[in-house]
């Protein structure tokens, strides 16, 4: 009996092997020329802005303040500003934030309010950023006559613009905690707040300050809703207080890109290069805490 | 005295009755279940009664001192003089305001000057009367609550039901915030449309707001050409390929440091990329138009906006279709290559198709995120409203023309600046619909392999 010829062996099978194994390999590569054409984008960003910037990276240019001289120009009015316009936001959407968190995770009861509660945060969360400068606008400056271009009011709007995300990165740490250790104190006699608050919040808050952290850093990166209100004032005096006219980092490289002045160039350059370090920092400062925080139950 | 001087006094009359208060409770405890609440419950019962009455006569008299200071004033000898029009009388009124606050302020009217004494003697007037109100309003709550400390007294229940109140609010802001957009949108809108005709507004082909033509279609078009189809065409395919290598071909090692990598991409600030776009992409795009024949390109153009807001949004793409594709079950893919298919056969035949719900889902997302995106396009795409399908020409989005119309010199119920809100509540409902379109389908996609 002779056995019929296996197939697999046949050079016309060979052939289709062949072809299908080129294709596996093709695809592969779209994969990683993917990857490559990304970061070599990156690459190049980061690499012509360190070039044309690093040169007009000195003590004068962090120390100073906007001026029309390309020469004289700073950027400690606008990093001034930046630092004041976080502060009032990381005061407004941290605290609330959280409490929002910790009520939707904790407290609240299935009901279609709760829902609709959670439907809004997360559609806050994917809303551009330029309406919620149109709702500073609206709402702070022309119904309320809060100062215009001031920290006080370009933190509140970002204030809302960041609280979603943090309630989100909130109510995800919160929800990690395992739910053993809120039996374990309410078995001992503690009440539900004191749960929350004695136990559960403790160790959900370096999750939660990561959230804020990166939330921030979008913050702080943001340009659009301040320009709706109005915060590209020409500061060539760092602002003193919440409710002086003042700029911030990523506007101070709006507003010199667009001056006609070639010496500007190496101005917004630099300019970029402190916001990127700033950005990395906090960024990093999120990595690190998640690393030396996070507990894998 | 100064606002913030009162709240530092408050604060500090709370710190004393919280002490005060856990002292008394802590005499109070005389053995094991001899009182309801802890002694800290008692601490903050009495604390919060200080503070919160203090606080509430505070932000009253905030509303209205200003008005009693006001009246004051115009009683004074000194504004005898003041002219009857309305706007002369406001305009003095006001620099005068201005300068008894800020003695540097500029001086323009004499008559402004004159009234600053009466000004300052009212400020201080009310100030006290103000700060004294606080001051009675603490203590008064203060006693009260410390009368209430008893060893039966349920301090805890009190303090929890309030904290429980403030958690509830703070929950409630998101709702306020909706509602907040929606209505600030929808008000400006409304008087937009009572001057223009929305019809016209939503189908007009000439957008020229200096001439009060508002056609806006050019502006959708070009948001739709630079936001959903040039960014779309540079993100998919790169962001789809680069999540498919990591999660199917990468070792978990280079998973661990591309991953991260890719995402630096997300993290760096729009203003930077417009910069880049502006700066360095837009005079290659006019540099390669003009050497494949095109007369006369412009330096701004929807080609380079487009390309560097798909690479922008590559890493959305990416962790959305990473998402999509690890939640489609092992089982899928293995029967898939225990059958003889290829990775790459599993993964176009079995993997995409039936990730593909979240795949599309992430792409509207990003979308929704494309044309939303202001910085690059108000420094890369130009102002002209251009109704063509050339990339290489000058095209002007939604969020460049609302950023143009609100911050040059604005009078605010000119429908130049009004149809700004138009535009706004116009892209907001898109995102909004996309946004709702995509969550629903993501949470159905994933009930489905759960």
């Amino acid at each position: 009996m002779s056995k019929p010829e296996t197939k697999w062996q046949s050079p016309v099978m060979a052939q289709r092997l062949a072809k299908r194994y080129a294709a596996e390999r093709r695809f592969k590569r779209l994969g990683v020329l993917a990857i490559l054409v990304s970061l070599s984008f990156l690459a190049f960003l980061l690499v012509s802005m360190l070039a044309k910037g690093v040169g007009g990276l000195d003590l004068a240019f962090l120390t100073g303040s906007d001026s029309t001289e390309a020469s004289t120009a700073g950027v400690w009015g606008a990093a001034k500003g930046s630092l004041l316009t976080m502060l009032v936001t990381i005061a407004l959407a941290l605290p609330m934030g959280v409490l929002a968190a910790i009520y939707l995770e904790e407290f609240a009861p299935k009901n279609r309010w709760v829902d609709l509660v959670e439907v809004s945060i997360n559609n806050l969360a994917a809303v551009p950023s330029i309406i919620f400068g149109l709702l500073g606008l609206a709402v702070f400056i022309n119904t309320f006559n809060l100062p215009r271009s001031s920290p006080l009011v370009g933190g509140m709007t970002l204030a809302l613009m960041t609280m979603p995300v943090i309630v989100i990165a909130g109510r995800n740490a919160i929800k990690a905690v395992p739910p053993s250790i809120r039996d374990a104190a309410l078995a001992v006699g503690a009440s539900k707040m004191q749960t929350v608050f004695h136990h559960v919040l403790p160790l959900a808050l370096p999750g939660i300050l990561t959230g804020s952290i990166i939330g921030m850093a979008r913050a702080l990166g943001e340009t659009a809703p301040l320009l709706m209100i109005g915060m590209r004032a020409f500061v060539s005096t760092p602002p003193a207080g919440l409710t002086d006219p003042s700029s911030v980092l990523p506007m101070q490289i709006f507003l010199w890109s667009d001056e006609v002045d070639r010496a500007f160039v190496q101005n917004t350059s630099a300019a970029i290069i402190v916001l990127l370090v700033f950005l990395l920092a906090m960024n990093g400062l999120a990595i690190y805490l998640r690393n030396k925080f996070e507990t894998r139950w | 005295m100064s606002a913030a001087l009162l709240l530092f006094l408050v604060a500090g009359l709370g710190l004393i009755g919280w002490l005060v208060a856990r002292a008394k409770a802590q005499a109070l405890y005389t053995g094991r279940r001899s009182m309801h609440s802890r002694p800290v419950h008692h601490g903050w019962h009495l604390a919060l009664w200080i503070a919160i009455p203090a606080l509430l006569g505070m932000s009253a008299w905030g509303a209205l001192s200003p008005g009693l200071i006001h009246s004051a004033v115009l009683a004074d000898p000194a504004a005898t003089s003041l002219s009857m029009m309305d706007m002369e009388r406001n305009s003095i009124l006001s620099e005068a305001y201005s300068i008894a606050q800020n003695p540097d302020a500029p001086v323009f009217n004499p008559e402004a000057e004159k009234l600053v004494p009466a000004i300052r003697a009212a400020n201080q007037k009310f100030g006290a009367i103000g700060a004294a109100l606080v001051v009675i309003l603490a203590f008064a709550g203060g006693a009260f609550g410390y009368t209430r400390i008893r060893a039966d007294f349920p301090a805890r229940t009190y303090v929890e039901r309030l904290v429980l109140g403030l958690l509830l609010i703070a929950s409630l802001l998101a709702i306020f915030t909706t509602v907040g957009i929606i209505a600030s949108l929808l008000y400006e809108t409304g008087i937009f449309f009572s001057k223009v005709n929305a019809f016209e507004f939503l189908t007009g082909l000439h957008w020229s707001p200096a001439n009060g033509s508002f056609g806006a279609v050019p502006l959708f078009w070009g948001t739709i050409f630079v936001g959903a189809i040039i960014a779309m065409i540079v993100a998919i395919p790169l962001g789809l390929m680069s999540a498919i290598y990591l999660t199917q071909y990468a070792s978990a090692q280079m998973r661990r440091i591309l991953k991260p990598l890719l995402e630096i991409l997300a993290g760096i600030p729009t203003v930077v990329y417009g910069y880049f776009a502006a700066l360095t992409v837009a005079p290659m795009v006019r540099d390669f138009a003009s050497a494949i024949g095109i007369a006369n390109p412009s330096t701004e153009s929807a080609l380079a906006a487009g390309l560097v807001m798909g690479i922008m949004i590559i890493p959305f793409v990416s962790s959305m279709a990473d998402d999509s594709i690890a939640a489609v079950p092992q089982a899928m893919r293995d029967g898939s290559l225990a059958m003889g298919a290829t990775t790459s056969e599993t993964i176009k035949r079995v993997m995409i198709p039936a990730a593909l719900p979240g795949i599309v889902a992430g792409v509207m997302l990003a979308i929704s995120r494309a044309i939303g995106e202001t910085m690059i396009v108000v420094m890369a795409a130009g102002a002209a409203a251009n109704l063509s399908a050339n990339p290489f020409a000058s095209m002007t989005t939604v969020t460049f023309q609302i950023v143009q119309l609100l911050t040059g010199d604005q009078e605010f119920d000119s429908p130049k600046t009004l149809s700004a809100f138009a535009l706004g509540l116009v892209l907001f409902v898109v995102t909004l619909t996309l946004n709702i379109i995509a969550l629903r389908v993501v949470k159905r996609f994933r009930e489905a392999y759960e």
